[in-house]
């Protein structure tokens, strides 16, 4: 469960969230919301990688002082040096967070082949493969995906669809088209709603 | 509008484009230098003399060589301007035979190039009879235009031939002999391979990722090291000549050499910052901003080294190391104020060797 409490951000010349209060209970949560309203802000705010804020972020009631290493996220708005390859890029977290790389799941995907393809000359589809990879083999409680069906082909969908499904911890996304997701047990909540959608 | 026509449009265009770009560059440098601009064209000349006429057969090569670096360098910049590169196959849509396309790179290539004219206007300046009595002036002519060409075309050859130019040096060859086998070698190098250096380590640290930066960006490091290269080899030929100055021009290149890589850190530092998040989700931010320092510094130090062996050490050039932090961290935080903050570093140097 993840809860937001009183959470202010701005922004140089824009308010994006101001005295925001919302709870996150379902264990597999699309959450909607037209485009510019904050959702990838939030998301950046949830796994820690932007400190700016105040206000409080709880995971399962608690506070806790590195969310960085409880959530994992895997956004357009994390670019990756678009001189190395994918694999070098998927080195790098397994490194850093001590995990192992993520091979059958880039199997899976059919994402073997592009890994020691520079980051520059993948498609925007495989770009979005490498993002969830990047994200997903961290096996952190706590997963967010933004926008995770972008760009990504049918059976890229379906195997993200099929993974997400044994996933254990609680995964929040975003998305547009969230049909796939909600046929795998998705509940979708309003960035501005504390109700799931019925 | 005639192909002609449209070359001549997207040359200009290309051009204000570059020019926009280097503005920030072109400002620093014209704000630091534009005292000595005058001196800069004199010198330039000045070492177009010593091709023509020197005491000894190696200074007027070494110069030769010198010049033909610069001016790779220069026209290595213009290059996509003058071949409108990103365009190149629009180009091949509009016509079947190279032959206009040729006419207009050549045309565009003698506009752009100006170490060439500078040549020119010495040969004029010297006259029929005075230009006879130096053929290897004319053959260093021909060499600037035959070498601006193949850049165009065979970039590789040129890398080759710049390589075995400086190992041929210490051959002692006379004038044209060196010339003839330069352009010899320019024209074999056209068939060479492309030196091509891949490393793609499968596992990444902050510091291979520096590496992996550096061989991505060949072209950020190339610039400096041959700038500073050709700052030292001409304060070394000054020196040759008034030893009794060295002492004064030797911290002044290692000051330029400070600037050039100092302003590294510009571009450097807005990468890591474009990929801020990426490196909060490695929890390696601090890391990448702390290597990226000791590399650069490292860089210069290296620079610093080649320096101090070819004109000898000074302990005002030991300030000038002393100085890289300062100048990093303006770059990193206060780029604007980089030039305000170097020609700081430079009087102070000056004033305190002044007064010691």
């Amino acid at each position: 469960m993840i809860d937001v409490i009183k959470l202010h951000k701005q922004f140089a010349n824009k308010r994006v969230f101001h005295n925001y209060t919302n709870q996150f209970m379902e264990p597999k949560c699309c959450i909607l919301g037209e485009n510019g309203l904050g959702k990838t802000t939030l998301f950046t705010l949830i796994a820690g990688l932007d400190p700016y804020y105040t206000g409080d972020i709880l995971l399962a009631g608690k506070r806790v002082t590195a969310l960085q290493d409880y959530v994992a996220l895997g956004c357009d708005k994390i670019p990756f040096p678009d001189f190395l390859t994918a694999r070098q890029i998927l080195s790098m977290t397994s490194k850093s967070w001590v995990c192992d790389m993520p091979l059958t799941l880039a199997k899976a995907f059919g994402f073997e082949p592009f890994l020691d393809t520079l980051v520059k000359d993948l498609s925007s589809g495989n770009n979005k493969k490498l993002q969830l990879l990047n994200a997903i083999m961290r096996n952190t409680p706590y997963l967010i995906l933004d926008e995770p069906s972008a760009a990504l082909d049918q059976h890229g969908v379906e195997v993200l669809c099929h993974w997400l499904q044994s996933f254990s911890g609680q995964v929040l996304i975003s998305s547009h088209e969230p049909q796939p997701f909600l046929d795998v047990g998705f509940v979708t909540q309003h960035l501005f709603s504390t109700e799931p959608v019925a | 509008m005639n192909y002609y026509q449209y070359r001549k449009k997207a040359f200009e265009y290309a051009l204000k484009e570059l020019l926009r770009q280097l503005s920030q560059f072109a400002l620093m440098i014209s704000t630091l230098f534009y005292i000595f601009l005058p001196g800069l064209v004199a010198g330039l000349f000045l070492g177009l003399g010593k091709v023509v006429q020197s005491d000894s057969v190696e200074t007027a090569n070494q110069m030769m060589v010198a010049y033909l670096l610069m001016q790779t360098l220069l026209l290595f910049v213009l290059k996509p301007v003058i071949l409108d590169t990103p365009h190149r196959l629009f180009h091949f849509s509009l016509h079947s035979g190279r032959l206009k396309h040729l006419v207009a790179d050549f045309t565009l290539l003698l506009v752009s190039h100006i170490l060439l004219w500078l040549s020119l206007v010495l040969a004029f300046a010297m006259g029929w009879d005075k230009l006879m009595r130096a053929p290897h002036f004319v053959a260093f002519i021909v060499t600037q235009l035959s070498l601006a060409v193949v850049l165009l075309y065979r970039p590789q050859a040129v890398v080759w031939a710049l390589g075995i130019a400086v190992v041929l040096l210490v051959l002692g060859l006379s004038n044209i002999s060196y010339l003839v086998v330069f352009n010899a070698i320019v024209l074999v190098a056209c068939w060479f391979k492309p030196l091509k250096f891949v490393y793609v380590p499968s596992q990444l640290n902050v510091w291979s990722f520096w590496l992996v930066y550096g061989l991505n960006n060949t072209w950020s490091l190339i610039w400096r090291m041959v700038i500073g290269l050709l700052f030292t080899l001409g304060v070394a030929i000054i020196g040759k000549e008034r030893p009794e100055l060295l002492h004064w021009y030797a911290p002044m290149v290692a000051l330029i050499v400070l600037l050039l890589w100092a302003s590294m850190c510009i571009k450097t530092t807005k990468l890591v910052q474009e990929h801020r998040l990426f490196w909060l989700s490695l929890k390696q931010q601090q890391a990448i901003v702390v290597t990226l320092h000791a590399m650069v510094f490292i860089l210069y130090l290296l620079s610093w080294c080649l320096i101090v062996f070819v004109l000898d050490f000074d302990i005002f050039m030991l300030l000038t190391l002393l100085f890289m932090p300062l100048l990093q961290w303006c770059a990193a935080r206060r780029p604007k104020s980089l030039a305000v903050c170097w020609a700081s570093v430079s009087v102070l140097i000056y004033m305190i060797k002044i007064l010691v």
